[in-house]
């Protein structure tokens, strides 16, 4: 026995639960509604879309009550860890479950499939990432990796006569389960290395001069199951094929919420494992990852034509300048770079939800095949949504003044303090092939006469998504350092004493 | 005796998952799968944990694998469905990475020494009813929790993906 893990059961443990209690008990709720509604047609979306908007005042309410305390609060004998940078996660988390589901709602009703258990599904995924991001110990952080991603798997394939979607969510199930067994093998290997699944004990110690080799292999594979789910090259190959096929509020949620709970995840493994736990060689391996999935991303999203492959091959490419955070951090140890990571991923969760919601407002009912091309003319046919497109654009390609040209700056000018000079040339070569590719949307709105402009119908719902993730973007852009003037710590400051807290 | 238990039930497990995965029927495989599952039973056995014994015994290698070949036989699926070039030069070049890098990994481990012995003598009721119950239900009992709610949302994706008439 490594630590004391017996559990005490009492109000405290279970407020540190808080959000994932949330999102788990909403996703049951709404389950007992839908059975209980028969065959009655009930607006789901709006019976779903509370339990979001109340963890996110949960997690704001939480994030009050333990900034600044010493030792960290840990429930269930420290399977749950309650910090502030769990709460940040969790805060982009439900954002980003809030779009979705209000995006569903306009996407649903279109393809005529609404249904209550599509809105469970969602729900319980995102309480999955709440555990995963919010974890160090190796069962309950492979639970948290499995609560979220089953239920993916399943909205992946949810429109079951569209060829595209099922070879989607069977794509994705095949190669998850593959990468989540040998995330488990590597669990079980650190296990018997070091007879501990609590990470901070099994990686700190298990690299130590002397000690078996079967954590090193645990080690890799833990790290294999982290990439798969970041989008990570070489783990990479299933992203374009399922971010096309699955319906789009879907691919909207797996770009953004999915991908911040993996890099919390990941993020927080790493610092636990502390620099003792993360070898020279882990370090490297980081470094050509991040280069390799930088390249790989911005070179094949060049000749991408359809919006949605586009915008997939994007994310690779993101979650490569995100990795050049967590390499840097690996090898150093600074953790300003894990603050700038945590800046990126809310920019970057706002501008992805936000390209994804102009994408359903006018794609139709043949969105998979929404093309670059098919944008012609909608700068003037549209001329609110075209103008936020355009925004969402210029802050994936990262230029100022957005919210995607902080998070770059934050990262590469903390990566080049701590001396990585070639790795930051890289990223910003990158940076600037990736405006090609952006600015051929920009092209497509404003400077092609339109042939055969879409038709589309005006939505409610998606314009409130649009103009939120527009605000957000141009907010992080312009006041990234002083966000609310009442608040006590601006959100650069925030994600410091995040990263600050976690040990 | 505790070795050779060991060694002929490892022995038989691999082999049997190297069937399950090279075979054309998918019956083959099943079968070949319900025999991996016994001897990884035996094995557990000799680790003295008797009631993940009789669990694996009765769960996986009887009623999962007996669903398996439910499935089987309601899709009917012959050896016809997978007719085709099983092996591409990709996928051996893939296989043959796999098989150096899984390599370098396992001499990495065994070169690094044996994994730890136990830790002193078991106590009277390890890998009993009542000793797992304990652990199940004080110390784990947020990863059990969890876990049934992974197998709700197993049942309802199969209900969501499955259902007839939409």
């Amino acid at each position: 026995m490594t630590s004391p893990l017996f559990p005490r059961i009492d109000a405290a443990a279970m407020a540190s639960l808080l959000p994932f209690l949330v999102f788990v008990v909403g996703g049951l709720l709404v389950l007992l509604v839908d059975a209980l509604a028969g065959k009655r047609r009930l607006p789901w979306a709006w019976i779903a879309a509370p339990v979001p908007v109340v963890a996110l005042l949960a997690a704001a309410v939480r994030l009050g009550a333990v900034s600044g305390l010493t030792p960290r609060p840990t429930a269930f004998g420290g399977q749950f860890v309650e910090d502030a940078f769990g709460l940040y996660v969790t805060v982009v988390i439900a954002l980003a479950t809030l779009s979705a589901v209000v995006l569903s709602d306009v996407f649903l009703r279109r393809m005529d499939r609404y249904r209550g258990d599509y809105f469970a599904l969602l729900l319980f995924s995102a309480g999955g990432m709440c555990l995963f991001s919010s974890s160090t110990e190796l069962l309950s952080l492979f639970l948290g990796l499995e609560l979220l991603s089953i239920p993916v798997y399943i909205l992946s394939g949810f429109f079951r006569r569209s060829l595209e979607s099922v070879e989607a969510a069977m794509k994705y199930f095949l190669l998850g389960a593959f990468s989540s067994a040998l995330f488990l093998l590597g669990g079980a290997l650190v296990y018997a290395g070091t007879g501990s699944t609590d990470l901070a004990v099994a990686l700190r110690g298990g690299f130590q001069p002397g000690a078996s080799g079967l954590v090193l292999a645990g080690g890799l594979l833990l790290l294999t199951g982290f990439l798969f789910k970041t989008a990570a090259v070489p783990f990479h190959m299933w992203t374009p094929d399922v971010y096309e096929g699955a319906p789009t509020a879907v691919t909207a949620f797996m770009a953004a919420a999915v991908k911040a709970a993996a890099f919390g995840a990941l993020a927080r493994a790493l610092v636990v494992a502390g620099p003792s736990g993360v070898p020279t060689a882990a370090a490297g391996f980081l470094w050509w990852v991040a280069v390799l999935t930088m390249t790989v991303g911005n070179l094949a999203a060049l000749g991408q034509q359809n919006i949605k492959r586009m915008l997939a091959y994007s994310s690779i490419a993101h979650a490569g300048y995100m990795m050049v955070g967590l390499a840097v951090f690996a090898a150093t140890g600074a953790r300003e770079l894990l603050a700038a990571v945590l800046f990126y991923l809310l920019g970057y969760a706002l501008m992805n939800l936000g390209a994804f919601a102009v994408v359903i407002l006018w794609g139709g009912e043949k969105e998979e095949h929404l093309e670059i091309s098919d944008l012609a003319g909608m700068g003037w046919k549209s001329p609110t949504a075209a103008v936020a497109l355009a925004l969402f654009m210029i802050s994936l390609a990262g230029i100022p003044p957005t919210g995607g040209f902080f998070g770059k700056y934050l990262l590469f000018r903390g990566a080049v303090t701590q001396g990585f000079v070639p790795l930051v040339v890289i990223a910003v070569l990158n940076s600037a092939v990736s405006v090609y590719y952006y600015f051929r949307v920009l092209v497509a709105l404003y400077m092609r006469p339109a042939t055969r402009p879409m038709e589309y119908a005006p939505s409610v719902a998606a314009g409130a998504v649009i103009a939120l993730c527009a605000l957000g973007v141009l907010v992080l852009g312009i006041l990234p350092d002083g966000l609310v003037p009442g608040m006590p710590s601006s959100l650069i400051g925030l994600v410091r004493e995040a990263v600050a807290a976690v040990r | 005796m505790n070795a050779i238990l060991f060694w002929s039930c490892a022995v038989v497990a691999v082999t049997a998952a190297l069937f399950v995965i090279s075979r054309r029927s998918p019956l083959a495989s099943a079968v070949a799968l319900a025999v991996n599952m016994v001897a990884l039973a035996a094995l557990f056995a000799g680790l003295s944990a008797p009631f993940l014994f009789i669990i694996q015994l009765l769960v996986y290698a009887g009623a999962v694998v007996v669903f398996i070949v439910f499935v089987i036989m309601l899709l009917n699926l012959g050896e016809e469905e997978t007719r085709g070039a099983l092996v591409s030069r990709g996928k051996l070049l893939a296989s043959a990475l796999a098989c150096c890098l899984g390599l370098a990994l396992l001499l990495r481990a065994v070169a690094a020494g044996t994994p730890r012995e136990a830790a002193g003598a078991l106590p009277a009721d390890f890998g009993g009813i009542e000793s797992i119950g304990q652990e199940i239900f004080t110390r784990w009992l947020l990863p059990f929790e969890v876990t049934g709610l992974i197998l709700l949302v197993g049942i309802v994706g199969a209900v969501v993906l499955a259902k007839r008439g939409e």
